[in-house]
């Protein structure tokens, strides 16, 4: 016997390869599929620093164009100097409060195992790379 | 028989996908303020939402809110009294700062219900197929979905599968675009013309587009973020169902 083991993704591709892997006589009793969590994998509410910088861009936005009126550059040119130095300030706060913790990114990654013949292996390994994993290993049992 | 679910988590509909899903109430209360309905908007309650964003449009034309802060914010402060409707103002004010409270106090509600939804959750169909749609839960890019809406307020609400919103939006980024003559100003401005860009402007309305493409860009990337999490949620619950009866050996 062999097992089979890839890393996915969670995507539609992931089901694609299960529903596909049922398809070509691996019954589902010999899959087994376990969803990785990562230390605090729980669904954050901690904003992305990408959305401070959109929050203080989109105010420095408007402030820059409404007083860009009584300034020689203008309106144009002052809102986009608003927005851009708008953003990296809202950018540069989120990192400063947030001095230190580091965050690893979210995976949000898939692990199965599959038990197949030996004869098996390389059509399901075939199958497998089809639908785009992050990696697969095999051993033999 | 089925019990029907007491708190659902979403509903794929002929519009989009509408869920509930965690809010932070601060940055709602933000988004009200910059644009009366964009908070509405990032609770999923589109319709009152679009109500607020047509009753924030009109009030503050007939106010001259935009006029005002112009020359308030120059330091023109005779002027400022002396461009503001008060007939129109006072109203304006009372309905600008109830929708920041009203969409932050929903914020805080929301949370609840989606924290007991996420409880009760079984099941949700993640594909409905409507005689004049197809709508389903993907997985999205949230960067992508930004830019799209960088690029043209609405862009991104369409990559997101909300076409109503998308149009509506970009309807109004049309309509923003020729009444403050932003594009003929720009071009002018390219060919080195300061001053002339500058007097072709017309204030009242170009105030408005810094907002509304702030908003959209923050939406767009919001809801793909959401989608994706539905997305995973669905999915994990479906799986770990269908994969529970496992007789596979590690160890033989």
């Amino acid at each position: 016997m062999m097992l089979v083991i890839g890393l996915f993704r969670q995507s539609i591709e992931l089901e694609q390869a299960l529903a596909e892997l049922e398809k070509n006589m691996i019954p589902k009793e010999q899959v087994l599929v376990t969803f990785m969590d990562k230390k605090n994998n729980e669904h954050k509410h901690m904003p992305h620093p990408f959305e401070i910088g959109i929050c203080f861009g989109t105010a420095a936005a408007v402030i820059g164009a409404t007083c860009g009126f009584a300034l020689t550059l203008g309106p144009i040119i002052w809102g986009l100097i608003g927005a851009f130095i708008g953003y990296w300030i809202g950018v540069g706060i989120y990192f400063f409060i947030n001095k230190g913790k580091s965050s690893s990114p979210l995976l949000h990654e898939v692990t199965v195992i599959i038990q197949c013949k030996e004869e098996q292996f390389l059509h399901i390994s075939n199958l497998l790379w089809k639908y785009e994993p992050l990696s697969i290993g095999h051993h033999p049992q | 028989m089925d019990i029907q679910t007491r708190h659902p988590l979403a509903k794929i509909s002929v519009f989009g996908i509408t869920q509930l899903k965690p809010h932070n109430p601060y940055m709602i209360a933000w988004w009200s303020a910059v644009f009366p309905g964009f908070g509405h908007y990032l609770l999923n309650q589109y319709t009152r939402a679009t109500m607020l964003t047509l009753a924030e449009v009109s009030l503050n034309t007939m106010a001259h809110i935009n006029e005002a802060m112009i020359y308030s914010f120059c330091g023109n402060f005779e002027r400022t009294t002396l461009v503001l409707e008060p007939r129109w103002a006072l109203g304006y004010l009372t309905i600008y700062l109830i929708a920041i409270s009203d969409s932050f106090r929903t914020a805080l509600y929301q949370n609840k219900l989606y924290h007991l939804a996420l409880f009760e959750h079984r099941q949700t169909p993640i594909v409905k197929i409507f005689p004049t749609e197809i709508q389903y839960i993907e997985i999205k890019s949230p960067i992508l979905t930004a830019l799209y809406s960088f690029f043209f307020p609405g862009l991104g609400q369409l990559y997101n599968h909300r076409y109503g919103l998308a149009f509506y939006a970009m309807l109004w980024w049309w309509i923003y675009m020729s009444l403050s003559k932003v594009h003929h100003a720009f071009i002018i401005l390219a060919h080195g013309h300061l001053q002339d860009s500058i007097s072709l402007l017309v204030p009242h309305w170009l105030l408005f587009m810094p907002s509304v493409m702030g908003g959209s860009i923050y939406h767009a990337y919001r809801t793909a973020i959401e989608h994706n999490h539905l997305f995973r949620i669905e999915q994990r619950r479906y799986l770990t169902k269908r994969y529970e009866n496992v007789k596979l050996q590690i160890f033989p």
